[in-house]
C-alpha cells in the first residue's frame, strides 16, 4: 500500500520535509497509527514519538486522511487505504 | 438610496462592477482583533469601500506591537487599539462607517456582535476566543473567514453555513500556546488574504477558499491548498447540534 503524508506549518521545521511518500507492507487494516509509525523509519528524529505526543498531549495537531479530521472519526485508529493522502499541520494560532 | 464615489473605486468597478460594489457598500463585516491581521484587513476593507466595519479589540498599543501591526505608529503607544484604528481608517476612506468595541469577545456578548454583521473576519490571536466566536457563529448561521499564522506559517479558510464544518469541527481545539512569534511580513500575507476572500464573497466574484484551506509557508515562499471534505452527518452536526 502507497500513501502520502503531507507536513505543513511549524512541524516542517521538525520534520525537515514537505512531504513523504511510504510503501507500507503491512497486513489491512493499516491505521493512522500504523502510518505514523512507519514514519519513523523514513524520516528518524523521532517524528512518529513527537507526533502522537502532540496528537495526545496537546489536541494542537491537526490530522486529514483525505480532507476529512481523523479526530472526530476514529483518532489514531482511523484505516487507511491505498492511495490516500494524509495531511499534519499544527494549525498557526496567532494573529 | 447607496452612492459610492465612482472615481475613487475606479480601479476596482472593472472587476467587480456597479452591482458588486453596492453589495460592498451596504455590507457590515465584524473585524474580530485589530493585532497583526486586523490592521491588514480593516486597511483594505476600508479602501474597498465595505459600507460599516465593526471593529473590536480590547487591547492598548504595545511597542512589541509595532513589528506588523501597521495601523499604529510610536505616536499612539498606551492607546486603545480600536480608537486609534478608527481614526486612521477613517482618514483614509471617510466613506466608510465604523464601529469600534474595546472589550473582549465573550460568551455574554459574542452572539449579538456576529449578529450585527454580515460576515465576520476571523484575526484574533488566540483559540479560546476563536471557539467562542465559532459559537455564535454556528448559532447565527453567518460566514466567518479564519486566519491564523505563527512564525512564517498561515493559514486561511472560509467558514460557511450547511457548506463547511464550522471551525471547532474542522480544526479541534488547539491549545494556546503564551507566545507565539511572528515575523511581521506573515500576518501581511495572510491578511491580505482574508480581505480578499470578504471583498469575493461579498461582491459575488471568483471561488472562495470553502472547503478549502490554504496554508503559507514563507520560508520556502510556497502556498499549499489541503482539500477538505467535510461528511453530511459533521456537516449536520455542526449546523444543527454542535454548540446546542
Amino acid at each position: 500500500m502507497r500513501v502520502r503524508v503531507r507536513f505543513f506549518g511549524i512541524l516542517r521545521e521538525f520534520v525537515g520535509s514537505k512531504e513523504v511518500d511510504l510503501k507500507l507492507n503491512l497486513s489491512d487494516p493499516i491505521t493512522v497509527r500504523d502510518v505514523i509509525n512507519a514514519l519513523q523509519g523514513a524520516l528518524g528524529k523521532n517524528v512518529s514519538e513527537k507526533l502522537v505526543s502532540l496528537w495526545n498531549e496537546y489536541s494542537s495537531l491537526l490530522i486529514l486522511v483525505n480532507g476529512i479530521n481523523i479526530r472526530f472519526s476514529k483518532g489514531l485508529d482511523t484505516l487507511v487505504n491505498d492511495g490516500d493522502e494524509i495531511s499534519i499541520f499544527p494549525p498557526g494560532g496567532g494573529g | 438610496m447607496i452612492i459610492f464615489n465612482k472615481e475613487r473605486y475606479s480601479r476596482q468597478l472593472p472587476i467587480i462592477g456597479e452591482e458588486g460594489q453596492k453589495r460592498l457598500e451596504s455590507a457590515r463585516v465584524l473585524i474580530a482583533g485589530v493585532g497583526g491581521l486586523g490592521s491588514i484587513v480593516s486597511i483594505y476593507l476600508a479602501a474597498s469601500g465595505i459600507g460599516k466595519l465593526i471593529l473590536v479589540d480590547p487591547d492598548i498599543i504595545k511597542l512589541s506591537d509595532l513589528n506588523r501591526q501597521i495601523l499604529y505608529t510610536s505616536k499612539d503607544l498606551g492607546k486603545k487599539k480600536v480608537a486609534v484604528a478608527k481614526e486612521r481608517l477613517q482618514s483614509l476612506n471617510p466613506e466608510v462607517n465604523i464601529d469600534t468595541l474595546d472589550e473582549h469577545i465573550a460568551e455574554d456578548n459574542a452572539f449579538d456582535l456576529v449578529k450585527s454583521a454580515d460576515i465576520i473576519v476571523d484575526c484574533l490571536d488566540n483559540w479560546k476566543t476563536r471557539f467562542i466566536l465559532d459559537e455564535a457563529i454556528c448559532k447565527s448561521k453567518k460566514i466567518l473567514i479564519h486566519g491564523g499564522i505563527e512564525g512564517l506559517y498561515g493559514q486561511v479558510t472560509d467558514i460557511v453555513p450547511h457548506e463547511t464544518l464550522c471551525l471547532r469541527r474542522l480544526i479541534s481545539e488547539p491549545r494556546d500556546k503564551e507566545f507565539v512569534p511572528v515575523l511581521g511580513t506573515t500576518p501581511g500575507i495572510i491578511g491580505l488574504i482574508q480581505a480578499t476572500e470578504t471583498i469575493k464573497l461579498l461582491a459575488g466574484i471568483g471561488r472562495p477558499l470553502i472547503n478549502k484551506m490554504l496554508v503559507y509557508d514563507g520560508y520556502i515562499t510556497e502556498f499549499n491548498i489541503i482539500e477538505l471534505k467535510p461528511t453530511q452527518e459533521n456537516l449536520y452536526f455542526c449546523w444543527g447540534e454542535c454548540h446546542e
